[in-house]
């Protein structure tokens, strides 16, 4: 069959731009913040059993493993954040020609990495 | 298109549902961010005075449930997109009990508290 006719890009050899990579990094962080919902429902859970349980919960919350997680669920929440707004910029009509999405997906970047930074030195 | 033709308002819904809720969370985070925080740093009995003030406790809870809501409806689309049609409604089934469990449970916890 002569293969004359324009085909869909090849995932594995067509290289996703900037916007695209963002665009698919949103929903996967949403997965991620809901996994996460799950340990904010226990750390609630813990808190209702007493004072002994929440010792024991903060110990496993300084733990490193933990630690990274939680930077983790704060940048997650920071980039699913700073996304979410650009969606309503476009909701509202606003910043849609090609090289503006270019420039505010960096600053989007920019901005969830320093939110990230701020909140994590807050709360550690 | 011809469904799209005939309810023209589920899809506006939606996107309205998702929307909404995400403008609603975002100054709840606040609440998140010093939860997360006294559960860091604070004592025990330091974080059951903060929870136990009233603004507190209910701003957690909506934030909790606006949080599962705006997931399941997120999450409805993702399997929408990437499901085959016959395997969805289970798969939406799912993450909706997913997440009506967590903000049953949530909801719960922070009244007993």
């Amino acid at each position: 069959m002569p293969h004359n006719r324009p085909i869909s890009p090849h995932l594995q050899i067509y290289k996703l731009p900037l916007t695209a990579l963002i665009s698919i990094s949103h929903r996967l962080t949403g997965v991620f913040l809901s996994v996460g919902l799950i340990g904010l429902v226990y750390i609630l859970w813990q808190i209702t059993l007493g004072d002994e349980k929440f010792n024991d919960l903060q110990t496993a919350l300084h733990s490193i493993s933990v630690q990274i997680l939680i930077i983790g669920f704060v940048y997650a929440l920071m980039f699913h954040l700073c996304h979410g707004l650009r969606h309503l910029l476009w909701d509202a009509g606003q910043t849609f020609s090609r090289e503006k999405l270019t420039y505010y997906a960096l600053i989007e970047l920019f901005i969830s990495v320093s939110l990230t930074i701020f909140f994590v030195m807050e709360i550690m | 298109m011809k469904n799209l033709l005939l309810k023209p308002h589920f899809a506006h819904t939606h996107w309205l549902r998702q929307r909404l809720s995400a403008l609603f969370l975002l100054p709840l985070s606040y609440w998140l961010f010093i939860f997360v925080k006294h559960c860091l740093q604070a004592n025990y009995s330091e974080m059951l005075s903060w929870l136990h003030l009233p603004i507190n406790k209910y701003a957690l809870i909506a934030w909790f449930l606006l949080v599962c809501y705006h997931g399941a409806i997120g999450m409805q689309v993702i399997f929408e997109d990437y499901i085959p049609r016959h395997r969805q409604r289970l798969a939406i089934w799912t993450a909706n009990t997913f997440f009506m469990g967590l903000a049953l449970s949530a909801v719960i916890f922070l009244v007993q508290i």
